[in-house]
């Protein structure tokens, strides 16, 4: 398969969907822990921390920098004409999966006292994913390869426009990805830059069941990847002619070609859906205008006629 | 019932129950499936969550559907047994079938509310009973079929194009639109406001409805029953 396709998306479908599972499961895993009292508890949850990088504590280092970057008045800067706030908010910071991090892991050549800067152009370079590549390798490297990563580094027009690490995790306030707020913030993240795509996924079951809190199906980036997004007509794409079978069988194991033109992005009522598509909306439309017409007119007149007379308190009446 | 009222049994335990079996499975449905379908409003947030989920509203909604299926399939046998061993008429006053005089019916119907005529004197099944009878016997083949066909998607996809699932979901989804509307709005009206039982007409329940009802209600219906001896007129 293709780059950034996760495959927890099946170990997600796996997962308990609904409190009261979830309830039992805790209950029934303390009483567990609490007869083999001796043995510590496995950890559960919690990935792993990334091989290559340091961990540092929350330094001072980073207390020095937040002695002025945490006043909300702070400074509105000009970049690029652009007017920016340089605050950052600190218990966002700290709960975020970064707040371990020195301010400095990202920001490299900054110091705090007296303030040290690297040039416009390098904290533009840091800030649009060199920062990140130190530690997300992998992902820097499938993002570069993508369309938005290929995009933002064409120097056309576009570039502008393609979303960089930040437009997609934010900056200091970064948070676990496999969890059912980020999954359910994908939506909103993609729909920035593409809302028609937004809404008509949203009115397919994937989108309705993960706004209403249905992890195991299928968010934009389980069909196109995260970071190596690419058209769909690409060969590589994770839903071109060759690589759509097997996404979708990541959710769906007995899924067969026909299955796959089932179509996500379309609206039934318009034009240009396909004609059966259209039709079907379009006769149902008419049903129950019709339907509801004849029903209410039917009724609200029986109505009428029934107060007309008083019948309504009166036994044994029409 | 009210002492000293004669009362004409209507619907049998059959009817009663397979009824009573629809209705419930139907309300079961229509609290769980609308709030997928309208997943962007509070309400069906507040409703899904009420379910512990959409896995588990996903899950009633099957077992209503199951239920509401199986309803409709002893249906399907009790018609044939009426008609290939009862031999009953398919065309006739007890027929639940459309004939003409339905059509003029409707059309005294409207004269009367506008107080052009008499009230017209029904046979045993009024035209918006039928309506109603039809409109679950249509609205069940169309939201079942669609519905089985989006239960197992990847079956349905094994026998025709994917493009049939975005068909399937306009189906069900509108098909239930109309559903819930036509018995919010028009069957419960029709059947239990209607002025002379209102607030409700308990016959679906009990089975039995006054003879003094029938009289006004059903007269064609209740001048057969004289003629055939089945009740006392009054
Ligand atoms: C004494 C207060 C103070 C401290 C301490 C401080 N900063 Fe700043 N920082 C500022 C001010 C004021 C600006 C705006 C300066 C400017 O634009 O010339 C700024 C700007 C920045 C910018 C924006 C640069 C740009 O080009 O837009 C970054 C990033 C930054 N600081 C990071 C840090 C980091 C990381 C630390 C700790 C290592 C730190 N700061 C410590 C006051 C401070
Ligand atoms: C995980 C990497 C990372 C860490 C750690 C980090 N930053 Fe940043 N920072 C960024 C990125 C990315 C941007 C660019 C944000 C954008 O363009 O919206 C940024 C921008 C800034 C800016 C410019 C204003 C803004 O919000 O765009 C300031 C000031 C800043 N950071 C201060 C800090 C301070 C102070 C700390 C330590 C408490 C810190 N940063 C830690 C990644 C990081
Ligand atoms: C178009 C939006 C987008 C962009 C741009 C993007 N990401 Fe992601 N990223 C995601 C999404 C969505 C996930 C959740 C992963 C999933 O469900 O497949 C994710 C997951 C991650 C993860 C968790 C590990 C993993 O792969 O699941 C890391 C780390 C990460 N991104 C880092 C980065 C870095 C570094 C960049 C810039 C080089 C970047 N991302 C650019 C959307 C984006
Ligand atoms: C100094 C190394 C370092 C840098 C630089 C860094 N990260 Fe991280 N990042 C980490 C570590 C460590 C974790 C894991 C934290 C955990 O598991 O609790 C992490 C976790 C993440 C996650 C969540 C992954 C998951 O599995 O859910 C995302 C998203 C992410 N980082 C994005 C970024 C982005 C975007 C940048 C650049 C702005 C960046 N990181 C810069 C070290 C770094
Ligand atoms: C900051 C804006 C932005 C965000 C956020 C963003 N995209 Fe894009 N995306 C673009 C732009 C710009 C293009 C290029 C459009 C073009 O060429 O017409 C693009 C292209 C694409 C394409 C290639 C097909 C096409 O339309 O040309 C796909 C697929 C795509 N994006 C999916 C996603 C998904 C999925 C997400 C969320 C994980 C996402 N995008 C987030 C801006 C964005
Ligand atoms: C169930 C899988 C699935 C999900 C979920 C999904 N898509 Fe798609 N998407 C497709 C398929 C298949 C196509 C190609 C057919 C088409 O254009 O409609 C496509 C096409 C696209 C395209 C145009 C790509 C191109 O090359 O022209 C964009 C942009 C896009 N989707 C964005 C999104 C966004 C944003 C979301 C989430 C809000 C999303 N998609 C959710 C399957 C999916
Ligand atoms: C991340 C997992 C995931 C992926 C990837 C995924 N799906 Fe799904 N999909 C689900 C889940 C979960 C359901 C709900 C199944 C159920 O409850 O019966 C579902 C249901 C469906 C349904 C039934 C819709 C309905 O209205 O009941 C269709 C059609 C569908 N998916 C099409 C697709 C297609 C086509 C693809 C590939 C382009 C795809 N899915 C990829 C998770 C996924």
């Amino acid at each position: 398969m293709v780059g950034g396709a996760r495959n927890s998306a099946r170990e997600l479908a796996k997962e308990f969907t609904f409190s009261s599972g979830r309830a039992l499961f805790l209950a029934f895993s303390t009483l567990l822990i609490v007869v083999l009292a001796a043995a510590p508890a496995p950890a559960a949850g919690g990935a792993p921390l990334p091989q290559n990088q340091p961990v540092a504590p929350v330094t001072d280092f980073t207390q020095r920098c937040l002695t002025c970057h945490s006043q909300p008045y702070l400074g509105q800067v000009e970049v690029d004409g652009r007017a920016k706030s340089l605050f950052v908010d600190p218990t966002a910071y700290k709960d975020s999966v970064h707040g371990l991090l020195p301010c400095n892991a990202c920001h490299t050549g900054f110091t705090p006292d007296p303030h040290q800067m690297v040039s416009n152009a390098e904290f533009f370079a840091q800030t649009a994913g060199e920062a990140c590549r130190n530690c997300h390798d992998d992902q820097f490297e499938m993002y570069k390869q993508s369309y938005h990563g290929t995009l933002s580094r064409s120097g056309s027009a576009e570039s502008e426009k393609a979303p960089l690490c930040v437009d997609c995790h934010g900056s200091h306030a970064i948070q676990k990805v496999n969890t059912l707020a980020y999954r359910q913030g994908i939506q909103d993240v993609c729909g920035r830059c593409h809302g028609g795509r937004e809404a008509t996924y949203l009115d397919t079951y994937h989108g309705k069941a993960v706004t209403l809190g249905r992890q195991a199906a299928a968010t934009c980036v389980d069909c196109h990847g995260s970071h190596s997004i690419l058209p769909v007509a690409n060969p590589q794409s994770t839903l071109s002619q060759a690589n759509i079978l097997g996404t979708c069988r990541r959710c769906h194991p007995e899924a067969s070609k026909g299955f796959t033109t089932f179509l996500v992005h379309i609206t039934p009522t318009s034009p240009k859906a396909p004609l059966v598509v259209f039709l079907v909306a379009m006769f149902y439309l008419v049903l129950i205008i019709a339907v509801f017409s004849f029903g209410g007119v039917h009724t609200l007149l029986y109505i009428y006629r029934g107060l007309k007379d008083g019948l309504y308190f009166r036994k044994g009446g029409h | 019932m009210e002492e000293g009222k004669d009362y004409y049994v209507r619907f049998s335990w059959y009817h009663r129950l397979s009824h009573f079996v629809m209705m419930t499975t139907f309300i079961g449905a229509a609290l769980t499936g609308p709030p997928l379908k309208y997943s962007y409003d509070f309400w069906a947030q507040a409703m899904m969550s009420f379910w512990g989920g959409v896995h588990n509203a996903g899950l009633i909604h099957r077992v209503m559907a199951g239920f509401m299926v199986g309803d409709f399939v002893v249906h399907l046998l009790y018609l044939a047994y009426h008609i290939v061993v009862r031999k009953a008429k398919i065309i006739g006053p007890d027929s639940i079938l459309f004939w003409k005089k339905d059509l003029l019916d409707l059309i005294g119907m409207v004269k009367w509310f506008f107080d052009r005529g008499e009230r017209p004197r029904f046979e045993r099944y009024t035209f918006w009973e039928k309506f109603d009878y039809w409109a679950v016997f249509w609205g069940i083949a169309m939201i079942g079929t669609s519905g089985f066909a989006l239960w197992f998607p990847t079956v349905t996809g094994r026998f025709v194009s994917g493009i049939f699932l975005n068909v399937a979901r306009i189906i069900h989804g509108d098909e239930a639109i109309l559903a819930i509307g036509w018995i919010l709005f028009v069957h419960l009206y029709n059947s239990h406001l209607r002025m002379n039982v209102f607030p409700m007409d308990p016959v679906i329940f009990t089975g039995k409805v006054p003879i003094e009802h029938l009289k006004h209600d059903k007269a064609a219906w209740y001048d057969r029953l004289v003629r055939e001896g089945k009740i006392k007129p009054e």
